[in-house]
């Protein structure tokens, strides 16, 4: 075999899902002795391509060749056995075995019987070899997160692979653990005949880590270079959309130091750490939060609205907030639309139940015993439907039956007609629904913050993965990473590249 | 047409009850005489209290497998309190006991909701406790009509409203419309479906959804209560057992009443067709036949039929 042969090749590499190209003619390759990083936003493709290397997802397009043959693996049996292994990004330990029953777990030696001694040997050999010292005669839930990746990893030695691919291998590891892990990865590299692909949306350590970096865009390889051709710059500017264009909404022009303040918040502790927000949303304002999967954008709008446990001290209309429920905080007039529209409704029951039950305690049933009222409930979803432009056939159908963009705006519209509503948090509304759908959200949002009366207007919290609309609607975006708010931009200061490396590098763009 | 069509597919329960009857009247003309009817209309109704009870748990989404042993423990309940302590009203033990089963309710209530314990096997753990109390309080035989009871002991279950209408069908009717009005017709009822669609819906419109979930757990075991003090009546005894044979009856009338009206939710309506078109089937099979075994081909039978029809409308209704 020729010594700079390309161990794993894809021509061309195409998986459509329906209409959606999910991977679009990618060419991608990896030598022996090579990391190879694959870098991209939320769904540009990178877990597809993967599992299209693995066998799980079928190729609708392209030739993948390993070592040199012509391969088309149908799912992660055949691909492992033939050199590929993959760790995934969620942990697949079984909390309770330990480190080498783990590594062995599915491919037990011995007939029939398990030796435990012959396993656990094994799996010190897999160990040895990886130049590790983790024990392995302990449960695994003892472990660090750390600790327990590399388990994972000697798991996936198991077979001897050629190809290893490492999904998002830090997202779960703590501050000091990166670095020694890249350490290692490194020297895997180094000593052992392997190739590795690592994905990861974290741009420094891509850098520090990489042979060769390869930029995924909607599913299009945007960029593939060697990493000492390479600028950081170079690599976000390739990230980033080319732009699926909608149109613009107009976005009225306020002072917003002269204008109340709706939420002002510093901090808050939750999922067992502190997290430095500082924000405020005043008065007709949107305002985007920006940031990759995992940054804590929702855990934050959770912590506030009272989904999550938090100890929180904010402001809220004036008004201190240490402890709450949703019920408390809608009554306030806040109200968050949950990021899975299936969060958000009772499938089978009628748009006009699925309307009313939030209003059950504000007018659509009497006092006492709570006697629902039937004609008014009906007329007040009439109301809210045809405000929001719903297309329906009956307000007793199932919900079930209308499509996504319907059913958002069934959610958004109920949680605007709350009589004293004054915040507005929406998580990810425009996820899976189509572009003119979309539009009409933008335009809904920009009228609640820009209507012509100037008392009904509220303010609007718009979570967001997609940068391209949150530059279009809102007022100031904020950049999460690791948990934090790290950055803000005013709409003066919008800079689709500042912001994008603000959240892939987790650091202020001043310094 | 389309309307028919629809109409027909959301009664059909309805129009399979009256169809059974007259076939059965077919074959064995006594079948349909009043008498009989009546007779099997106050079978029906000691289980339609019970499927109503059950109704309003399974709304919110989870079960109660202690229903039949609470059903049980009432018919102990009343039976010991009356022969065998210095509580000789009627009235009293009725609600002292619907009072106990109401905190058997809580208790279930307490395992799922509080401990966060599955309701499946609570409810389970449950029974056997209350078995247990059942069973301490009758030193594990049938009271027979003891002569301390009072003559109202068996009025619930024998006795006649104004001589003609058996007291099971009137107390079946008030139960049925009360809770009918509750879980249709009022706010608490609208949360009660709404946290069994989707409990995490309720928590981003700020519905409590464990709050209804103890309520249906209490309602259930008061209504539980409640058939267990008829079918004590009816029987003019009480045993620690007599619940167990009513719970798979009741979850099949519970069941086959999901299939009528609201399709794919449990509802009050469905359930009280439900528990007719059982008592039906089981009083004619008694008429036409001796042979036991059929008994329990016919019920298992009707009960999985029942979960089939269920499964598919929601599966169906799924893919829509």
């Amino acid at each position: 075999m020729v010594e700079n042969q390309a161990i794993l090749r894809f021509n061309g590499a195409t998986k459509r899902f329906g209409d959606f190209v999910a991977v679009d003619h990618v060419d991608f390759e990896v030598h022996n002795k090579e990391i190879v990083s694959i870098i991209g936003e939320n769904g540009a493709g990178k877990s597809t391509f993967c599992k299209m290397l693995t066998g799980v997802y079928s190729i609708d397009e392209g030739e993948m060749y390993f070592e040199g043959k012509k391969v088309n693996y149908k799912n992660t049996t055949e691909s492992m056995k033939a050199g590929i292994s993959m760790v995934y990004q969620e942990r697949n330990l079984v909390g309770m075995l330990t480190g080498a029953q783990n590594i062995v777990l599915g491919h037990e030696p011995g007939r029939g019987f398990i030796s435990e001694r012959q396993a656990y040997e094994r799996a010190i050999e897999i160990r040895d070899r990886l130049h590790l010292t983790i024990p392995l005669d302990v449960p695994v839930e003892e472990l660090g997160a750390g600790e327990q990746q590399l388990i994972e990893i000697m798991r996936a030695f198991y077979n001897n692979p050629k190809v290893l691919i490492l999904d998002e291998p830090t997202a779960s590891l703590g501050e000091g653990e990166v670095e020694p892990f890249l350490d290692f990865v490194k020297n895997v590299r180094n000593t052992m005949d392997i190739a590795i692909i690592f994905i990861s949306h974290k741009i420094e350590e891509l850098f520090a880590i990489s042979d060769r970096i390869a930029v995924l865009t909607d599913g299009k390889n945007t960029l593939t270079d060697r990493v000492e051709n390479l600028t950081q710059i170079q690599v976000i500017t390739a990230m980033l959309r080319t732009g699926k264009s909608y149109g613009r909404v107009p976005v009225a022009e306020k002072d917003f130091s002269k204008l109340p303040v709706i939420l002002d918040v510093e901090k808050a502790s939750y999922d067992g750490e502190e997290h430095h927000l500082n924000f405020q949303v005043h008065k007709g304002e949107v305002v985007g939060f920006y940031g990759l999967v995992g940054s804590g954008r929702t855990e934050c709008a959770e912590a506030l609205f009272g989904l999550r446990k938090a100890e929180k001290s904010y402001l809220f209309n004036g008004d201190t907030i240490t402890r709450c429920n949703t019920r408390n905080m809608i009554e306030r007039g806040m109200i968050m639309t949950p990021e899975k529209r299936a969060n958000g409704m009772f499938k089978a029951l009628s748009l006009v139940d699925n309307i009313c039950n939030l209003f059950l305690k504000s007018g659509l049933a009497g006092k006492g015993a709570g006697v629902v009222k039937k004609a008014k409930s009906r007329e007040f979803a009439d109301r809210i439907l045809s405000d929001n432009d719903v297309k329906y056939q009956s307000p007793g159908q199932a919900i079930s039956g209308l499509s996504g963009g319907n059913i958002q705006k069934i959610i958004i519209g109920r949680s605007i007609a709350i009589e004293n509503i004054s915040l507005l948090i929406l998580d990810e509304p425009t996820n899976g629904i189509d572009v003119g759908a979309k539009f009409e959200i933008y335009q809904k949002v920009r009228q609640l913050t820009d209507d012509e009366d100037e008392e009904r207007r509220i303010g609007v919290l718009f979570i967001s993965s997609e940068i391209d609309e949150l530059l279009n609607v809102c007022d100031k975006i904020y950049v999460f990473a690791d948990g934090n708010i790290i950055q803000g931009f005013e709409r003066n200061n919008f800079d689709k590249q500042n912001i994008l490396s603000v959240a892939v590098r987790g650091k202020r763009t001043d310094g | 047409m389309e309307k028919w069509k629809d109409m027909f597919a959301k009664r059909w329960l309805l129009f399979f009850t009256i169809a059974t009857a007259v076939i059965f009247g077919i074959i064995s003309p006594a079948f349909l005489q009043v008498a009989n009817l009546l007779n099997i209309l106050s079978s029906a109704c000691i289980v339609g209290v019970m499927g109503v009870g059950l109704t309003c748990i399974f709304a919110t989404g989870e079960l109660d497998f202690s229903a039949g042993s609470q059903v049980s423990l009432a018919s102990c309940l009343m039976a010991v309190m009356l022969g065998r302590t210095s509580l000789h009203s009627y009235a009293a033990a009725l609600i002292l006991t619907l009072v106990i089963l109401g905190l058997v309710g809580l208790y279930n209530a307490f395992l799922h909701v509080k401990i966060g314990i599955p309701a499946f096997i609570a409810t389970l753990g449950t029974s056997y406790l209350v078995k247990g109390i059942a069973k301490a309080l009758t030193n594990s035989k049938t009271v027979n009509n003891l002569p301390q009871w009072p003559k109202a002991f068996t009025f619930m279950g024998q006795g006649y409203l104004f001589g003609i209408i058996p007291m099971p069908v009137v107390i079946l009717v008030i139960v049925g419309a009360l809770i009918l009005f509750y879980t249709e017709y009022t706010r608490a009822g609208k949360y009660l479906y709404a946290v069994g669609s989707n409990p995490t819906a309720c928590d981003y419109i700020g519905i409590d959804g464990k709050a209804q979930k103890v309520k249906g757990f209490v309602i259930t075991a008061v209504l539980c209560g409640l058939a267990g003090v008829m079918q004590g009546s009816q029987m003019n005894a009480a045993s620690p057992t007599l619940g167990e044979n009513m719970f798979v009856p009741a979850l099949t009338t519970v069941f086959l009443g999901a299939t009528y009206g609201k399709i794919g939710v449990f509802n009050v309506p469905g359930t009280l067709v439900g528990a007719v078109l059982y008592a039906l089937i089981n009083q004619g099979l008694l008429m036409i036949t001796s042979e036991l075994w059929l008994k329990n081909y016919v019920q298992g039978g009707m009960l999985l039929f029942a979960l089939v029809m269920v499964v598919v409308i929601r599966v169906k209704g799924s893919k829509k």
